[in-house]
């Protein structure tokens, strides 16, 4: 498990909105330790069983402390959710809420990488630790298992269709992170990586990226300077024209860079073997497990 | 959102950015207008959402208002990059000495927005990037204290070091982050920034794009595209799926199966069936478009509104063949209901491909 507190006591921020409300339900019958939500002005009410407050600092005074927090707030009122958690000392923010203005999510993320402040998303389905039960984010639970395999991406769909492809061929899934489909993201890769590296209850890595940025490429050179566990890449967008947006805001080709060709020679030159299609990962990542 | 050249040019002037003099045609009567006005040469500019224009002869030297009028009427009835330019912009010619890069664009490794310039100018970033790496300057800007004097000086002594020149250029790169910031613009470029015959600088070329998630900030700008993620490209298998992820993997494993994607959508997360209908409509409204494959894993979508979506199309009378493939949340319900409807579905994603290229005929 990587990045999860041993002890996980989660509030949901933006709790009373549609979003916020059918998620906390499916989180709680996930086994997540959700212990407060809030929504300014809807003090008292519950959501699904859970207390809700005006503000953080009053959840805390309520309910003692928090370490985790999700946030489902719209996009014009995201970055002040977020430092509010920050503010309050949360050490892990989860920002599922898409279509954040990029400067606000650099300044956000700035913020709280200073303070010390873990921030996934924005634009993320979250991180997921099957063998614990704990998921804080949007993920469906039936598309994940426990296992040894460590899944990041910066997407969502096609990494439940990932992690569904290798729970048929009897894998699992130790911790699955959704970075983001942002430009700007809390988290890249390689500080991901990182963590896997550490994590013992992780054997190999399936990396999942698309195009744009050079996230996937500094994740190559990152691999190539020595990586203890096996990685293997899937990489989207193959046939996507220059200079068009493809539903993310960070998935964008600029003149020839951040096509899927580049990242894949990079990754390959690391000795990363990407798969040409999703269901090619699983059959890879046999083999590199083999090794 | 990528404003045109001319409505960039129009925001560098009030930043004090020096561009051109010309005005904008929108008939071949108002270009000669123009260049009459301008003293009888102009360069005629088609105005469309993309660069590198003169490759394709969409950037033309007239030395006359006739032969203004006669070559505006060609531009204007012209597709340039798929785009039918709907204006003209319509400037003074002038003589180039120098040619630099001044641009911004969202660094992801320093989380900030960078400022590249280059004293070679005129080619695309990457190019110069590639040729004359040893030309280029890079400084991220800080998000909370934005651009600092030291910071402009050092990007426009990058790209003229003389010092009338430099300071001039200075001011340049300043006015340039300030309209970065106010117009939350991830992607700026002045390519080239030139100096011209008689010491002036010019922002000979000028790209702004607008962040679309800030555009509720900037009403002025007007409204950006709607919701549906849709890229339309020139084969003839339409795709759609759930996620821009699973959506982009869709048309690929259209080409590497051996067929030709029509476009790119994803519908999102969450699609009622009035979003898949709707989605289903404008992949059918391109007339390449031979087959579609709907590629659906359902998590938070429900299956059951994808496939109620998919009925109420095919009940408005479609002749372009669907395949569905549909699994996860509410997948059994959906393929009852698509049962009735007697759409081919499948549960793995590459049989559903495989057959939508067959029906497309590839």
């Amino acid at each position: 498990m990587i990045l999860l507190p041993e002890d996980v006591q989660v509030v949901v921020q933006g709790i009373t909105g549609r979003q916020g409300s059918l998620h906390t339900k499916l989180m709680l019958e996930y086994g997540t330790n959700i212990v407060a939500g809030v929504t300014p002005g809807r003090k008292g009410q519950k959501v699904h069983g859970v207390p809700v407050f005006d503000s953080i600092s009053e959840a805390k005074e309520e309910i003692g402390e928090v370490n985790a927090s999700i946030i489902f707030v719209p996009a014009p009122f995201a970055p002040d959710a977020v430092y509010e958690a920050v503010d309050n000392g949360i050490k892990l923010v989860v920002v599922v809420t898409e279509h954040i203005p990029v400067k606000d999510t650099a300044k956000f993320v700035r913020y709280s990488r200073s303070k010390g402040v873990t921030v996934i998303g924005p634009n993320t389905p979250g991180i997921i630790a099957p063998m614990r039960r704990v998921k804080i984010g949007i993920m469906p639970a039936s598309s994940f298992s426990p296992g040894t395999i460590g899944i990041v991406s910066r997407s969502g769909t096609l990494t439940y269709e990932i992690s569904e492809s290798i729970i048929r061929e009897g894998y699992g899934t130790s911790t699955t992170l959704g970075i983001g489909g942002d430009p700007i993201t809390g988290l890249n890769f390689v500080d991901v990586l990182k963590e896997f590296e550490k994590d013992d209850e992780t054997e190999a890595v399936i990396l999942v990226g698309e195009i744009g940025g050079n996230a996937e490429e500094e994740a190559a050179e990152y691999i190539a300077r020595g990586y203890s566990k096996p990685v293997v890449a899937y990489i989207a967008g193959r046939m996507a024209p220059p200079g068009r947006r493809m539903g993310h805001a960070g998935a964008i080709i600029m003149g020839s860079a951040g096509t899927v060709e580049a990242k894949e020679r990079a990754l390959e030159k690391a000795n990363v073997p990407v798969a040409k299609k999703p269901s090619e990962v699983v059959r890879l990542l046999k083999e590199v497990l083999r090794r | 959102m990528r404003l045109l050249e001319y409505k960039s040019k129009g925001i560098l002037r009030q930043y004090g950015i020096p561009t051109p003099k010309g005005e904008v045609a929108f008939s071949p009567e108002e270009a000669v207008e123009i260049t009459e006005r301008l003293g009888g040469k102009s360069v005629l500019k088609v105005q469309i959402p993309a660069g590198r224009r003169g490759k394709v002869g969409g950037i033309k030297l007239v030395g006359s208002p006739q032969e203004a009028g006669s070559i505006a009427k060609h531009l204007l009835s012209t597709t340039f990059y798929g785009f039918k330019p709907e204006c003209l912009l319509v400037e003074e010619p002038v003589d180039v000495m120098e040619e630099y890069y001044l641009g911004a664009i969202v660094d992801r490794s320093s989380r900030s927005l960078t400022f590249i310039s280059s004293s070679k100018g005129g080619m695309n970033v990457e190019e110069m990037a590639k040729e004359y790496p040893e030309s280029v300057l890079k400084v991220s800007i800080d998000p909370f204290i934005g651009m600092q004097p030291y910071q402009s000086r050092m990007l426009a002594k990058n790209m003229n070091e003389s010092t009338d020149i430099w300071k001039t250029l200075t001011k340049i790169v300043l006015s340039l982050w300030k309209v970065a910031d106010d117009y939350d613009s991830f992607m700026l470029e002045i390519n080239p920034l030139a100096v011209c015959e008689g010491g002036r600088v010019l922002a000979l070329d000028a790209r702004i794009e607008i962040d679309d998630n800030a555009l509720f900030r900037h009403p002025e700008l007007g409204g950006g595209e709607e919701g549906l993620a849709y890229v339309e490209l020139d084969g003839n298998v339409g795709t759609m799926a759930n996620g821009a992820g699973l959506a982009m993997a869709t048309m690929d494993l259209v080409y590497l199966l051996g067929g030709k994607p029509a476009n790119f959508c994803d519908v999102g997360g969450g699609a009622s069936a009035e979003a898949v209908f709707k989605a289903l409509k404008r992949i059918t409204s391109n007339s390449r478009v031979k087959s579609v494959v709907i590629n659906t894993l359902c998590g938070i979508t429900n299956g059951i509104e994808v496939a109620k979506g998919i009925k109420r199309f095919l009940e408005e009378g479609c002749t372009v063949p669907i395949v569905v493939r549909l699994a996860g949340n509410g997948a059994e319900e959906g393929s009852k209901i698509l049962e009735e409807t007697g759409v081919i579905h499948y549960s793995e994603p590459e049989e559903a491909v495989k057959e939508a290229i067959r029906l497309a005929g590839a």
